[in-house]
């Protein structure tokens, strides 16, 4: 491999101290390689240390947020809520079963009004 | 918009001792304590991993609470062998990337209060500059490649922890990392050499 082979070599690896036996050797060898190592290596240390501003809350207040918010969520999950939940749902289930059994009557005496229609008109075709 | 700058490692003294793993078969229960064990393990490396890619305090604060009642409304979904670091980290990325939608749509700029230069003694002067150069590089970097490269850099996330952390692939995390680093030697050299 040549340096600039080499260098993307370096530039894709996981962990800057433990590169390929190949570039390791390289590297060692080679003192222009070397320095890029060395640079990219200091890039990540600078990137790792960059400061950040202060939260505006502390962990402690955090947490004490979220636990807030998940408690207003889980107004809803309160057992009369759940209760109310269950009945709505049961109640859609008998309005459901209630509409299946309607159309299913209407089908049945859709169909009972049909049949004697076909069978006169087969009769008076026939000549019976 | 001057904010007090805390390097780090110092939070990361101050935060350690109070810290416990969170226990993940609680967690699978619903354990509202595990929860909040939780939220005190990871919530200052979320919140530093999104400040960095918001640029913003306040919308990273909204997205780490945003993210940790995302993940409450989903723990009972958990296996385990889920890693919860990167499981985390996953849903602050969507969080993120709704947000970075959000904010195209209304095409309003925040203030980047993230870095401060006017912050700090004169002696950190030139560190702050080095500092200040490193961050407009990243900032300049595509939202990808810069949350990988972060995740490398400031979580020390192996590739494969990225891959779950990003929805990606290994191969493609390694791939963003690859592209920042190039991009950010290549900025840092031209920055260099106009210095001289």
């Amino acid at each position: 491999m040549n340096c600039n082979q080499i260098r993307e070599q370096i530039l894709r690896a996981e962990n800057m101290g433990k590169l390929q036996k190949e570039v390791a050797q390289h590297v060692q060898a080679c003192l222009a390689c070397r320095e890029y190592q060395s640079t990219v290596q200091k890039m990540e240390m600078q990137i790792g240390q960059l400061q950040v501003t202060e939260p505006l809350h502390s962990s402690h207040i955090r947490l004490k947020n979220i636990e807030g918010r998940l408690d207003r969520r889980n107004v809803f999950a309160s057992p009369l809520f759940k209760f109310r939940r269950f009945e709505k749902e049961r109640g859609r289930q008998k309005l459901s079963v209630a509409v299946a059994l309607v159309a299913f009557l209407f089908a049945v005496v859709g169909g009972l009004m049909l049949i004697p229609k076909r069978s006169r008109n087969y009769c008076r075709a026939s000549g019976v | 918009m001057a904010h007090k700058v805390v390097k780090p490692e110092t939070k990361l003294a101050i935060f350690q001792p109070g810290a416990l793993e969170p226990n993940l078969a609680r967690l699978v229960q619903g354990d509202r304590e595990a929860f909040a064990q939780l939220v005190l393990f990871y919530n200052e490396s979320l919140y530093r991993w999104v400040a960095r890619l918001t640029g913003n305090s306040h919308a990273a604060e909204d997205l780490v609470q945003d993210t940790f009642v995302r993940a409450y409304q989903a723990i009972t979904r958990l296996r385990p062998d889920t890693n919860l670091k990167a499981w985390l980290f996953r849903i602050a990325h969507n969080a993120y990337a709704n947000w970075v939608r959000n904010r195209k749509g209304k095409n309003s700029l925040l203030p980047n209060d993230v870095l401060d230069s006017q912050a700090g003694p004169e002696e950190l002067a030139q560190e702050n500059e080095t500092s200040q150069k490193l961050q407009q590089a990243i900032d300049k970097l595509p939202e990808e490649w810069k949350a990988a490269l972060l995740l490398r850099t400031q979580e020390d996330m192996a590739f494969r922890e990225m891959a779950i952390a990003l929805g990606t692939t290994e191969e493609t995390a390694r791939w963003r990392v690859y592209k920042a680093r190039q991009k950010l030697m290549e900025t840092l050299e031209v920055k260099r050499e106009d210095a001289r």
